[in-house]
């Protein structure tokens, strides 16, 4: 049997009384506090046996790990078993008669300091509000956009932003419930009045390590984009990619003028945005002397979104159809492809435009195409390309 | 000068300023030195000293003048003393008055 042991912290991490009584109650079950990890409390198995736990609020010194606050309690008879939360100096005794704190003025000080540190603890977590939120957010995450088109917008990182404000939301109201704790142990103190745990410390203690769990996952997302950007293009000659030669002809000039030219395949993703890739071509002449767009000149635009569920795919097939003017129609399934959607968008100009939307589980591709070739003849190219991502 | 601004001591903060009166001491000499004054009536909780020292020390009433390993010593302070001379003619006049009561016909 592992000599560790490791349990979350069911209670809110200022509750001075729960906490020693939860660490009692593990010490008679056999577990005795080793360190925390976060959320997480990690215990050493033991005999099961009575102690007397005391958690001491870090002094306002930096040096936290203070050789003569253990030098006092150690000939009191104490031991120093290790931090909690880097807020407590935890410590152990056999003697169910010891009294860590034996002047209640005195103790109401150590707690009104404690307080007040963790009070200008809360501008930090202002500050660390402020950078997630503004970090992971994106101009498109407009109620509008939100309510319409989240499978689309779930590309712009929508999950980490909310994983973020979720995260936030969890950590910022067990904070508070803190600091409640805190000022409601002074009260109790200054009134000689025993400190008991506080109402509603299981919830926030919960609130706190659930927190975890999407602040982890926006860390790892955050890790990630620091070491990659989460942009991996590669060439166009390497991707088995339609080109708008292929579509016109061998002989079709293509512009080379950026932007209107890609020689390479954009390609994008990261642990929680699904996998994306872009390409697009227009042929020589696509703008006009005077700076207009010349809509006669041939153009290619793929979109390729791989998502983690089919579900998520066929709203998006949903999403892009509702962009147009809709007059999207199926087309014969074939290719093993799960939806075909065709559609053709005469513009004000005279000039048309095809969209062809293909879906084969999560992955959906998007073809928008100009020109006088039927580009429904490159199906089953496209489906090959699906199956070559 | 001004002694403590907060009121009367606490019977801890008054024991734990006399033990400086005569020399300097580190923690653990302070514990010994009010168990023996006192008697082992006041209870000097190691969490009680470790925060008085802290807090005598921001209020000036006492300076650090050596750290010996896991053992840091003290001095009282002109602002220390004077914080306990305080108290101690505060608790001589309630003394006084007592006894004045006590003794009257």
């Amino acid at each position: 049997m592992s000599k560790l042991c490791i349990r979350f912290s069911p209670l809110n991490g200022y509750d001075i009384p729960g906490l020693e009584s939860w660490l009692e109650k593990q010490a008679a079950k056999g577990l005795v506090f080793a360190m925390t990890m976060g959320p997480l409390v990690l215990f050493e198995r033991q005999e099961p046996a009575k102690l007397r736990f005391h958690l001491e609020p870090a002094p306002s010194k930096p040096d936290w790990t203070d050789p003569e606050l253990n030098e006092l309690y150690e000939q009191a008879g104490w031991k120093y078993l290790g931090l909690f939360r880097n807020s407590f100096a935890v410590f152990v005794t056999e003697d169910p008669e010891a009294q860590a704190h034996t002047d209640p003025e005195t103790w109401d000080y150590a707690l009104k300091r404690f307080l007040r540190r963790k009070l200008l603890g809360g501008v930090g977590l202002a500050i660390l509000n402020f950078v997630l939120l503004n970090f992971s957010w994106s101009s498109q995450f407009t109620p509008e956009y939100i309510h319409y088109y989240w499978a689309e917008i779930l590309s712009y990182g929508f999950l980490p932003w909310i994983l973020t404000v979720l995260g936030l939301v969890l950590m910022d109201i067990s904070y508070l419930h803190g600091l409640f704790v805190l000022w409601r142990l002074h009260r109790q103190t200054k009134s000689g009045l025993p400190m008991t745990p506080a109402p509603g410390s299981r919830l926030s203690g919960a609130l706190a390590a659930l927190s975890a769990i999407p602040l982890f996952l926006v860390a790892v997302e955050f890790a990630f984009l620091c070491a990659t950007h989460g942009y991996f293009p590669y060439d166009l000659a390497d991707s088995n990619f339609v080109t708008l030669t292929e579509i016109e002809g061998s002989g079709f000039q293509i512009s080379q003028k950026w932007p209107d030219y890609m020689d390479y395949i954009s390609h994008e993703y990261t642990p929680l945005t699904p996998e994306s890739w872009f390409f697009r071509q227009y042929g020589v002449g696509h703008w006009n002397e005077d700076g207009t767009e010349n809509r006669n000149v041939p153009h290619l635009e793929i979109n390729i979104t791989r998502y983690f569920l089919p579900n998520l795919a066929e709203r998006r097939v949903w999403e892009w159809e509702s962009w147009g003017r809709g007059g999207y129609r199926d087309l014969e399934p074939a290719y093993d492809l799960d939806q075909i959607r065709f559609c053709e968008d005469e513009h004000l100009d005279g000039t048309i435009s095809y969209y062809l939307i293909l879906r084969r589980g999560g992955t959906v591709l998007r073809v928008e195409y100009r020109g006088e070739q039927d580009i429904t003849q490159f199906l089953p190219r496209f489906a090959e390309m699906i199956d070559s991502l | 000068m001004p002694g403590r601004e907060k009121g009367p001591l606490t019977e801890p903060m008054y024991y734990v300023l006399m033990s400086f009166l005569r020399r300097e001491m580190c923690g653990t000499e302070v514990t010994d030195f009010v168990d023996r004054k006192t008697k082992g009536r006041v209870r000097l909780g190691p969490g009680t000293l470790y925060t008085l020292l802290a807090r005598f020390q921001d209020e000036g009433m006492i300076a650090e003048t050596s750290v010996d390993g896991r053992k840091r010593t003290y001095k009282l302070t002109d602002k220390g003393r004077a914080a306990f001379e305080e108290e101690l003619a505060r608790l001589r006049a309630c003394v006084n008055d007592g006894l004045e009561e006590e003794e009257a016909p």
